[in-house]
């Protein structure tokens, strides 16, 4: 597949450079307005956990990551329990129909044999 | 402080037995004021407006009093909330009491109740306390080489500290296996990682007379709600801040040290929160964990008393349960193995998925 076809993510950035996958009002460096903004989804997995013992309603486990996206900030994302994605290696994130962020492996994503 | 576990008493009456406890111990019996900590007896319990209550059931009505929340550091933002109040000049003597009540509730609604500290968007994404807790602490298996079971060793120390503890929720030894073959959490998260759901209180007495133990130094600090705003997900920044400003204030350093509660929420916050407050560099937890060196006849003792894993974790107790056990310790009454002659214990204290973190250092005086 072609990287260049993932869309871009939405996050908020600031005119000092920090930027995050979450929304606030205020940027927490140096207070200024956060504005919203888009950049690159790629990024690599520094962690991920499966959650066994879910919160109410939940009769599943699912996979929830930390992905360092290549604009140097971190972002949370879902994927799927049975796909776990390998630290230090390349993915990409994308906003679901469900308003959530989960991981897009890339064609060259090696999944852990855990 | 009371017993901790499942208790059948209401959180009031425990609260009293906790104070009455601290009343004797002091010989103080009138307040300028009382401080009560509990982290959410609302939902826990579906009661409130505890401060006022709890004054009027221990007779001490008109004595100003207010209730402190911090999340999982309630008890130690109490304690601090209590400090000011004497060291300010306001009041002479203040009496200080945290408590909580959670295993009258479902398992599921404590967690739920619990997963509400964390971050709005972490939670629409499935995110519950101990997943973040297996996020940082599987990252820092990878940068530090910690296996599960190095990891395992807390648990297996704290259970075995707790056994001699007659307060502690968990008076049993574990092994190794037991922690591996128990159920995943949150992977790399097993139960035996995880502290558990408990009913307990603890009282202290602060005042302005020169007693036994002084308290040298303290720090708070905040951090981002969300996880994901932060740089380091291995190292939690407002411990590091707080225990700066504590051993600051204290006029010390880490190395005089000689005993410490940790708030091993989960397994690998101990050895976290070990480095955060500057006791062993970073890595350096895991190492002196294997070494034995945080063994009660170690040469620097971490959680001699149990700690959260095997006292037990009354969310908003804890911090407070923590100032009682170093005060125990230094003074020599701990019913427990513990150090001999020292002279500066430590506390830390997370609120939240660290959002909230308390260093406290008390000083025997001989």
């Amino acid at each position: 597949m072609n990287k260049s076809l993932i869309p871009l993510l939405p996050i908020w950035k600031c005119g000092c450079g920090y930027g995050t996958v979450v929304e606030r009002p205020y940027c927490p460096k140096c207070h200024d307005l956060l504005q919203p903004f888009s950049t690159s989804p790629l990024g690599v997995v520094l962690s991920w956990t499966i959650i066994h013992v879910t919160p109410s309603g939940e009769t599943e486990p699912y996979g929830l990551a930390m992905v360092g996206l290549d604009i140097g900030i971190n972002a949370m994302a879902k994927f799927e329990h049975g796909k776990i994605p390998e630290i230090g290696n390349k993915v990409a994130i994308e906003i679901h129909e469900d308003g959530l962020r989960w991981i897009k492996y890339l064609p060259d994503t090696p999944l852990s044999d855990k | 402080m009371t017993k901790f576990g499942r208790r059948k008493d209401s959180l009031e009456d425990m609260i009293l037995e906790a104070a009455r406890i601290a009343l004797v111990d002091s010989g103080y019996d009138d307040f300028d004021a009382v401080y009560v900590g509990a982290m959410h007896p609302e939902g826990f319990l579906g009661t409130s407006n505890l401060a006022s209550v709890i004054t009027d059931y221990l007779g001490l009505v008109p004595a100003p009093a207010m209730r402190v929340e911090s999340a999982s550091s309630t008890g130690a933002a109490l304690f601090t909330a209590g400090f000011h109040a004497v060291a300010s000049g306001d009041c002479r003597r203040v009496l200080i009491i945290a408590g909580e009540v959670m295993t009258r509730v479902p398992t599921s609604k404590a967690t739920h109740i619990l997963s509400q500290v964390i971050d709005g968007d972490e939670r629409r994404h499935g995110a519950t306390m101990p997943a973040l807790a297996a996020l940082s602490t599987r990252r820092y298996m990878v940068e530090y080489g910690l296996t599960s079971r190095e990891l395992a060793l807390v648990a297996v120390k704290n259970h075995a500290n707790g056994a001699r503890n007659p307060y502690a929720h968990f008076q049993k030894e574990i092994t190794i296996e037991d922690v591996m073959s128990s159920k995943l959490i949150c992977d790399p998260l097993r139960l035996y990682d995880c502290s558990p759901i408990s009913d307990g209180a603890a009282a202290v007495v602060l005042t302005d007379t020169p007693s036994a133990i002084r308290v040298a130094g303290f720090g708070q600090a905040t951090d981002l709600i969300s996880v994901q705003m932060r740089s380091d997900l291995t190292h939690f920044t407002s411990t590091r801040i707080a225990a700066e400003r504590a051993f600051k204030m204290a006029g010390i350093s880490p190395a005089d040290i000689g005993t410490a509660e940790i708030h091993d929420a989960f397994t690998s916050f101990e050895i976290i929160g070990s480095e955060d407050v500057g006791l062993f560099p970073p890595g350096g937890g895991r190492r002196a964990l294997i070494d034995g060196i945080t063994q009660h006849d170690g040469r620097l003792p971490i959680n001699a008393s149990g700690g959260l894993k095997a006292r037990g974790h009354p969310v908003g107790t804890s911090g407070l349960a923590q100032v009682v056990e170093i005060v125990l310790q230094l003074t020599g009454k701990a019913q427990y193995p513990h150090p001999q002659g020292v002279r500066y214990g430590l506390t830390q204290s997370v609120g939240g998925l660290a959002t909230n973190n308390l260093v406290t250092i008390m000083e025997a005086i001989r």
